[in-house]
């Protein structure tokens, strides 16, 4: 009896390990890269924030797939495919913990998904609820709390071995982890290696290579106290897809179509690879006072880079086979039908128009004589115009995190103290000269500006530096973050209620620390620069109240308050050290009310909730072409409310046939009109001020409003089990360019002309839907041997036409709007994956 | 269940209240155009011609809504549009090369331009036109009029005009050569000269993209614009596919200009219907002056008072049987009050009394008799219903004796259109 609830246990634990996709989905190419006229310098410029945030950012899904939630276990298995966020909320809502230690970025706001890329085996238990709810361990908000816990001594005695074979992210997996248990001499043990491999596994040009490693020994001192070191590291390697207008799609023939690589001597070679290896460590010491009493005491490091390597370019055609005048529409947009015609051709017949022509790159750069700087005639030397950079972001976090738990009769108290101490350096490095044998460290609009000569230059201390492979160069300056935080919590059970109160009290001050001194700012962009600090609290409490034993009904509210993303306090944050006036902290109001029913056979959840988060800030950097130059387009008081219901039912007949059904129906909205402002990069005073942004009511973008699925298992008595899922998405908006949505931008137009409408209409994407099927079988071998197997497919009809999202290019042309269209990226066809999975 | 149909029917309730009342997306505010007032080309012009004081540059929003004509794709134009509505057309000079294609409705908003006469080209414009700032589209396709136009009958009315000439040629000096210089980009005069007699230059630009194509040989019609410089009228192909010059020539079934001192050379004939006083017939007028050098044929019904006089010119038969679109052309100079010549069309007159046949009257455009001689074009007078081996065309004169104008007839030509 109780071996077969064990059997199943492990055979559903296998199903949640193979199903849980921890690895990045296809991830996005930021689009400020932008460029003007190929006879002009062009300027190559990313918002570091999305490129990074990419790196580090994982659909919330994942985190749930451990989760009881039957609405959340629905939605982290089969609504992932749609890009959908639970409530629409960025992962910057959910508090997401290892060993009690906080791992949310403390400059996004991000939890770093990637860090433990591949140990699934080890992060396997999670406490974790979704929503406004107490939490012991730190201080959560709207999006409610994942705590991984994970150390040597959680895992029992055994080792595990799988192999996983799969056509979406990576193609071939391997995981092995030993366990020793707590052994008789107090000491644990576990280890676990992993490596994810693949080559255009799904989107051709891309690869994927990632391994992980993980120690964890844990020592019993004795009753009382237990010291535990917890150390992983997952280098992961990718290179990257990217997001297109519909146009380049149907040139190229397939929605999958990926502008990010291009042949370089017969091989393929990605433009746009990202590498992360962040190690990270925790030193926890756990000590029950008594039984009813738990100190935990960590200290937490995660260090290491981040990068992303892309082209740069100076004095050269754009390099990029997507750029806007390389597209036909470009020339049938200047009435040049014939230059259209036969760019088209080269687009459905040439494979070095539709991708980058390596080759050409490093022709161009080794047939570049120029003397250095300075030297006179050295004709041995050739300036690249065209480099491979890697911009990288090198971090070094040092935490420090007690949190304590009693309980006195009807009450549990939770308090905790931490702290952080975030160093994150920004600098960029030359990855390849492509031919070349230097670069030179200057910028390219400044060049035409200068006042001085200098004025171009990027480090103001070595100006003319020829720039070899490996060195620094652009930029070199730190995001320095310190935070502390109090909190606590008390926890009230009464026969037919329950309520809880918590606090906290932050405090989070942040300063850029550059060192190089900037031609343009000479004064403001060496040094530290102002050190800004934010006060901030957070309220929350709750009740339960219990019907009976089956059927109760919480209520939350909560109001806090948080520091805005580092980055978008700057006003350029690569080139000085300047601060917006006036910026303040984010406000989060949150409610929610929920039922829940609960019999052995039945679960329901109803769920009505609403979060407003007020005056955040939005800072990206790009072209802007009405006034053609650089910009940093900023905008404060944003206001986005996130209101729906969610029902989630799980019902289960004759003991093997389970039924499920998720809605989440919701209405994700700007509810301000910001005000906007345009920040020259080369100057300090502003191109423009105080423009409204006329956003209220346009939906957020980036996940569908509303999803149904309803999924159907069979759970048989000889441990196998099979079941089908279908799964609609609706509501898919894409995310507005504020600079359209404003009367300064429109100031031509009239609401009856039809470019009003093509301008300030927010682009809806079709409804679509999915069919996943999965079963899963396992054996016990001779006592003490489990072999499970499990298979997978998603998206069983192979729909290829499934816009999951996109977004609305910054660079836009207001006479002629279909200049830039709206880019999308496409939900993968029929995917599968089959795992086995041998345990003893 | 029961319990469970409480919180089910108030989620079901927020649900309701939540999505009831769908908001509607943010209105960004925009230009109100009727705050500006609207100004055809007509007032354009008279703006730009008046010399009263007035206010040639537009200091508040004011729009012009108007079709392009002609557009900058061939290359033939550079920053610059013809654009045409319903009162007329008009020239605008931009600041940049635009996208802008024939059939394009534009809205120009004028707030900060000038309209005027440039001081060159004596042509109407608007100048230094922003058109990323200050025009845009609103619809395409639109229905642009293209005005048949005799090269004499070009006046300064119709700069700007898209106008399709009939009937030219290139001069032969200026037959199967470049029509401009691609190679030093300058641009290149030729003359065309029409069925009549009457030239016009045509310009084309050295980056036009048909400068390097040869001038065709033959005879047909052209389109484009009617510009000006100086004092020279010009004509400006906007796409060289409107040139089709691929007839045999000048197609001429009859002209009698009166140079060689007679009037009945030819096979005309004065056939006169009342007044036998020989001074009231048809005869060739020699005072010639600058504007028509040449000898031409005149009548008088004013015999040292005026007479009642009727006196017919006929021509020969005329054989139209394999014309296609054959069309009389003539000019006239007159003076004095009296009745209007008559111009007229018959296929069956064989001699004698014109009564004994049947007459058609054609309408044409004669010169005024309160000025005094002004040489007038009548502009091309279809005869396509009229074609037989026997077609005559006759001019009538009459007075009374309350009134006799003096009539000069010349350069008669029936031809093909």
């Amino acid at each position: 009896m109780i071996k077969h609830y064990f059997l199943t246990g492990c055979m559903l634990a296998g199903i949640v390990l193979t199903q849980a996709q921890t690895d990045s989905t296809h991830v996005t190419d930021n689009q400020s890269d932008t460029t003007k006229t190929t006879s002009e310098l062009p300027l190559f410029s990313t918002s570091g924030g999305e490129a990074e945030a990419d790196l580090e950012q994982q659909d919330v899904s994942s985190l749930l797939q451990s989760s009881r939630d039957v609405f959340a276990q629905f939605s982290s298995f089969h609504f992932g495919v749609g890009r959908y966020r639970m409530r629409g909320l960025q992962a910057e809502n959910q508090l997401v913990m290892i060993n009690g230690n906080n791992v949310n970025n403390l400059e996004t706001g991000f939890s770093v998904w990637s860090s433990w890329g591949g140990l699934n085996d080890v992060t396997r238990f999670v406490e974790n609820r979704f929503g406004l709810a107490p939490s012991r361990v730190g201080f959560s908000g709207a999006g409610g709390y994942t705590n991984i816990e994970s150390k040597a001594s959680s895992f029992r005695k055994g080792t595990r071995i799988s192999y996983a074979f799969s056509n979406r992210i990576f193609r071939h997996r391997v995981m092995v982890t030993h366990s020793t248990g707590m052994m008789q001499n107090g000491w644990a043990l576990t280890v676990s290696a992993s490596t994810r491999q693949g080559d255009n596994v799904y989107v051709p040009g891309t690869y994927f290579n990632a391994n992980a490693f993980y120690v964890s020994l844990d020592k019993r001192l004795n009753d009382k106290h237990l010291l535990s070191l917890t150390s992983f590291v997952a280098p992961i390697e990718q290179g990257r897809a990217s997001q297109e207008i519909q146009e380049a799609y149907d040139l190229a023939g397939t929605n999958y179509y990926n502008s990010n690589w291009g042949f370089q001597n017969g091989k393929a070679r990605n433009a746009s690879v990202s590498r992360t290896q962040r190690p990270m460590a925790m030193l926890s010491h756990h000590f029950n006072i008594n039984t009813a009493t738990k100190l935990t005491t960590s200290l937490f490091f995660n260090f290491g880079k981040n990068s992303l390597t892309g082209l740069n370019w100076n004095n050269s055609p754009n390099p990029r086979p997507n750029y806007y005048r390389y597209l036909p529409s470009y020339f049938y947009s200047i009435n040049e039908t014939a230059q259209g015609d036969a760019q088209k051709e080269l687009w459905l017949n040439d494979v070095n128009t539709r991708q980058i022509n390596w080759d050409r790159l490093i022709a161009m750069n080794q047939s570049n004589l120029y003397s250095l700087p300075g030297t006179g005639i050295n004709t041995s030397e050739k300036r690249s115009r065209y480099i491979l950079e890697r911009r990288i972001q090198n971090l070094q976090n040092i935490g420090f995190n007690t949190i304590y738990n009693t309980r006195l009769d009807n009450l549990f108290i939770s308090a905790g103290l931490n702290a952080n101490i975030y160093k994150n350096n920004y600098y960029k490095e030359v990855e390849d000269l492509l031919g070349g044998t230097f670069w030179l460290d200057v910028d390219q609009f400044a060049q035409d500006q200068g006042v001085t000569a200098n004025f171009a230059s990027n480090n103001l201390d070595d100006p003319n530096r020829p720039i070899r492979k490996d060195d620094k160069f652009g930029y070199d300056y730190f995001i320095n973050i310190n935070r502390i935080e109090g909190w606590g919590q008390a926890e009230y059970t009464l026969n037919n209620f329950d309520f809880y109160g918590a606090l906290s009290l932050s405090n989070s001050s942040i300063q850029r620390d550059s060192k190089v001194a900037n031609g343009k700012f000479p004064e403001t962009s060496k040094g530290k620069g102002e050190k800004k600090s934010f006060f901030n609290y957070g309220i929350k409490g709750g009740l339960t109240y219990k019907f009976n034993g089956r059927l109760f009904a919480t209520a939350n509210v909560a109001y806090l308050t948080r520091t805005p993303e580092a980055n978008n306090i700057f006003m350029s944050p690569q080139t000085r050290s300047d601060i917006i006036k006036g910026v303040s902290s984010e406000e989060v109001l949150s409610y929610d009310v929920n039922f829940h029913v609960k019999y052995p056979t039945l679960k329901v959840r109803a769920t009505y909730y609403n979060n407003m988060i007020n005056n955040q800030i939005y800072s990206r950097g790009y072209w802007y072409d009405i006034a053609n130059t650089n910009v940093t387009y900023i905008m404060t008081g944003v206001n986005q409310k996130f209101e729906g219901i969610e029902l989630g039912v799980e019902k289960t007949l004759f003991t093997s046939h389970v039924i499920q059904a998720a809605v989440g129906i919701s209405d994700n909205i700007y509810t301000s009109r910001p005000i906007a402002s345009a920040i020259l990069y080369n100057s300090t005073e502003n191109l423009f001020d105080n423009r409204t942004v006329y956003l209220k009511n346009y939906k957020v973008g980036g996940s569908p409003q509303n999803v149904m699925g309803i999924g159907y298992r069979y759970v048989a008595r000889k441990f196998w089990s099979a079941g089908i899922a279908f799964s609609y998405f609706d509501g898919i908006y894409l995310e507005p360019n504020p600079d359209r949505r404003t009367a300064e931008a429109l100031e031509k137009y009239t609401s009856s002309d039809p470019q009003y409408g093509e301008i300030t209409k927010q682009d809806k994407l079709p409804s679509n839907f999915t069919i996943d099927l999965n079963a899963s079988k396992s054996w016990r071998i001779q006592r003490n041997y489990f072999l499970s197997l499990n298979a997978g497919i998603n998206n069983l009809l192979d729909n290829t036409e499934f816009r999951t999202g996109g977004f609305e290019q910054l660079r836009w042309d207001n006479s002629l709007p279909q200049r830039f269209p709206n880019r999308y990226n496409y939900a993968f066809g029929r995917t599968y994956m089959l795992s086995v999975n041998f345990r003893f | 269940m029961k319990k469970l149909s409480i919180p089910l029917l108030t989620v079901a309730a927020l649900t309701a209240v939540v999505f009831s009342c769908k908001k509607k997306e943010d209105v960004t505010p925009t230009r109100d155009l009727s705050q500006g007032k609207n100004y055809t080309i007509a007032d354009l012009n008279a703006l730009a011609t008046c010399t009263n004081a007035c206010e040639k540059r537009f200091r508040e929003d004011a729009y012009l809504t108007a079709i392009v004509a002609a557009d900058e794709t061939s290359g033939n134009l550079y920053e610059e549009l013809y654009v045409q509505d319903a009162t007329g057309s008009i020239h605008l000079v931009l600041t940049d090369n635009s996208y802008f294609l024939i059939g394009d409705k534009i809205r120009i908003n004028l707030k900060g331009l000038d309209v005027g006469k440039n001081s060159q080209s004596n042509m109407i414009e608007i100048d230094s036109i922003n058109y990323e700032k200050q025009i845009v589209k609103t619809d395409s396709k639109q229905a642009v009029t293209i005005t048949d136009l005799n090269i004499n009958e070009i006046t300064s009315a119709n700069f700007s005009q898209l106008v399709r000439l009939n009937g030219v040629s290139f001069i032969p000096a200026d037959t199967a050569k470049l029509w401009a210089d691609p190679i030093t980009k300058n641009s290149v005069n030729r003359t065309i000269k029409d069925c009549g007699g009457a030239t016009l230059i045509v310009r084309t630009s050295g980056y036009a993209d048909f400068a390097g194509a040869k001038t065709p040989k033959g005879n047909g019609s052209m389109i484009g614009i009617v510009t000006n410089y100086g004092s020279t009228k010009q004509f400006v192909v906007r796409n060289v596919k409107e040139v089709n010059l691929n007839g045999s020539g000048c197609v001429v079934y009859h002209s009698k200009d009166f140079n060689d001192n007679s009037l009945t050379s030819g096979g005309w004939s004065n056939v006169n219907v009342t007044n036998t006083n020989t001074a009231s017939f048809w005869n060739i007028g020699t005072f010639t002056t600058s504007a028509n050098p040449t000898l031409y044929a005149k009548v008088s019904g004013f015999i040292g008072s005026a007479t009642n006089s009727e006196n017919w010119l006929i021509s020969p038969p005329i054989n139209l049987s394999t014309a296609t679109n054959p069309v009389l052309l003539f000019q006239t100079a007159a003076k004095f009050a009296g009745p209007p010549l008559e111009v007229k069309v018959s296929t069956n007159y064989t001699s004698g009394a014109p009564s004994a046949a049947t007459w058609t009257d054609l309408s044409a455009a004669l010169s005024s008799t309160t000025t005094s001689y002004v040489w007038t074009p009548s502009g091309t007078i279809s005869l396509s219903n009229f074609k037989s081996t026997t077609t005559r065309i006759a001019f009538k004169y009459s007075s009374t004796t309350a009134s006799a104008s003096t009539y000069q007839v010349d350069d008669v030509m029936i031809r093909e259109n």
